[in-house]
């Protein structure tokens, strides 16, 4: 698929995360937003739903998980409609991802801290039975905040778990404030390289980039591999981005109409 | 009778499944919990996490959903009480994760009351999904262990590290407790794990004083054998539940929760810790002090026959 598409299926995503969170009237917009480019870049070239021994992604940032539906919807497994009902009594669309309901979230998550340290198992898993898959997991920059965190790293690295492959969605934001603000933890990359990963620094929003960092995770060898991805909360809907505001916000109808325009308008752009 | 420490066997018996998907998972105390015997035979599925007891239980959630067969084997305290969370997630996802908690109660006499795993069956209880074990005999910990290996979803087993007594049970049954003894209904005695040895020798002594009961060995405590324990309530004068635990939601809360919605013949003692944190000293020395003693049980009996 050439990136071209992908940036239509991603804004296409975009337009989704503001379908349903409109819908739903609770949610988390901006973190969504910054992980939907990850995200649909993963589903998109290495998760192949037809084949048993397939990649896995574990949405660490489970409150992020309108991007992973919205997703499933574009590779078949969620009917378009069906987003409506996020959040909403009786659906499959749990607030965080339930493994239980939807079998393709691949994990229960939501707890933040705790899903590194379920792709390492996972990861430890396809080594144990000969799959060559990838595990991509996905942590929000605030969520490193968590300890669990730090022995998954270590764990990760003395086993030289080389499928296993963490996209730190970097938006520098979590709920109360700015990350920096909250407690900050200086240079990510560096002490996640210390603890002996390999770690790419990339732009989460660059198709390019993002696609690359995925075809690096299926041939790379050794260390387990980090990708500290720059990316800015509630990207595509200019008054989300970079506030702390719409780390869960409720869109107004007029919020929700300008959201819809503006990615339209950046649909016609690509 | 002969009396044993099943924590010396779980490492064996581990190692014994033919099932090349058995994972065990250590946190650097595979000495206390000798899982150091399954790491002799099966060194290739033996995964050291280090000091790590959140890390190593959500990577056995890890591992669970894909497709492996993980024991997460360590302290009662380390397991269901730092991990809780980890555990939950596990649960609410019906994950095929194993869980196996050592020196629970004040089996750590010692090491004083951090270390004291005094609340893990109530953690434990509440966890919708999550299946129970608690074996007092050689035999019972070896058939939760291969009960555990071979059903899906959760399960947890809490092993005793004072000796308990190698009575002979009856084959485990989830979802059914041992009824040791049956020999009439003035009383019941019906105790979890390392209370072992108390109850049956308070039993005995019952017995010398010409007293005739039962003797329950709860080894299902997720799910309870509801229909047993109510049919012993319509008949004895006096149940006594005795547990290495808090009688706040552990052995107590299972029986006075299958009792309290209908009306019965016994009223229901509880010897345990009750709301009190414990204290370094031997595990006898303990017992002692909250009563998990053949004479108290005995004592308990007798006032309410």
């Amino acid at each position: 698929m050439n990136t071209r598409d992908l940036k239509l299926i991603a804004n296409k995503n975009r337009q989704r995360i503001i379908e349903m969170l409109y819908a739903s009237k609770s949610g988390h917009p901006g973190g969504s937003l910054s992980a939907i480019d990850i995200v649909t870049a993963i589903y998109e070239t290495a998760v192949d739903f037809k084949d048993k021994n397939r990649a896995r992604v574990i949405l660490s940032k489970g409150h992020a998980v309108p991007a992973v539906y919205a997703e499933l919807v574009q590779k078949g497994i969620l009917g378009e409609e069906e987003l409506l009902t996020l959040r909403k009594y009786g659906s499959r669309l749990q607030g965080h991802p339930a493994v239980t309901r939807i079998p393709e979230v691949d994990a229960s998550t939501g707890l933040l801290g705790q899903g590194l340290s379920t792709g390492v198992g996972m990861a430890l898993s396809k080594r144990f039975r000969g799959d060559d898959h990838n595990v991509f997991v996905i942590c929000g920059d605030g969520e490193m905040t968590e300890g669990q965190n730090y022995e998954a790293l270590a764990q990760a690295a003395a086993m030289n778990l080389d499928r296993l492959v963490l996209f730190l969605d970097n938006n520098r934001v979590c709920l109360n404030d700015f990350t920096d603000k909250i407690l900050p933890l200086g240079d990510l990359a560096a002490k996640i390289r210390d603890f002996g990963w390999k770690v790419v620094e990339i732009d989460g929003h660059d198709m390019d980039q993002v696609v690359d960092a995925v075809d690096m995770a299926k041939k790379n060898k050794g260390k387990p591999l980090c990708f500290v991805c720059r990316t800015v909360k509630g990207k595509g809907v200019s008054f989300m981005e970079d506030n702390p505001a719409w780390h869960g916000g409720v869109m107004t109808e007029e919020q929700y109409k300008d959201a819809m325009k503006e990615l339209a308008e950046q649909r016609e752009a690509i | 009778m002969e009396s044993t420490s099943l924590r010396d066997l779980i490492g064996k018996y581990l190692a014994k499944i033919d099932d090349d998907r058995i994972v065990v998972l250590d946190g650097d105390i595979a000495k206390s919990t000798k899982t150091t015997d399954f790491k002799a035979v099966h060194p290739e599925r033996f995964v050291e996490c280090g000091i790590s007891e959140t890390g190593a239980m959500s990577m056995g959630y890890g591992l669970a959903l894909d497709g492996m067969i993980p024991f997460v084997v360590n302290f009662t305290i380390l397991t269901l009480g730092n991990a809780w969370t980890q555990v939950r997630m596990a649960c609410y996802a019906n994950a095929n994760l194993k869980i196996i908690g050592t020196h629970p109660g004040i089996d750590n006499g010692q090491d004083g009351a951090s270390h004291h795993g005094t609340e893990d069956l109530t953690l434990a209880r509440v966890l919708p999904n999550l299946k129970v074990i608690d074996p007092s005999t050689p035999e019972q910990l070896e058939e939760a262990i291969n009960y555990a290996a071979s059903v899906h979803g959760p399960v947890y087993i809490r092993v005793p590290r004072d000796k308990t007594y190698c009575y002979g049970s009856k084959p485990f049954e989830m979802g059914r407790e041992d009824v040791v003894y049956d020999n009439g209904d003035e009383f019941a005695i019906l105790y979890e794990g390392s209370c072992s040895r108390a109850a049956f020798d308070a039993f005995d002594a019952l017995e010398a004083n010409g007293h005739k009961g039962k003797l329950v060995n709860c080894v299902s405590i997720k799910p309870f054998d509801t229909a047993l324990v109510k049919s012993i309530a319509d008949k004895v004068k006096v149940m006594v539940t005795v547990e290495n635990h808090s009688v706040i939601g552990g052995l107590y809360g299972c029986v006075a929760e299958t009792l309290a919605s209908e009306p019965h013949k016994a009223v229901v003692k509880a010897i345990g810790l009750n709301d009190r944190f414990s204290q370094s000293g031997t595990c006898d020395d303990l017992k002692k002090e909250f009563g998990i003693t053949a004479e108290n049980i005995a004592k308990t009996v007798e006032a309410n026959i």
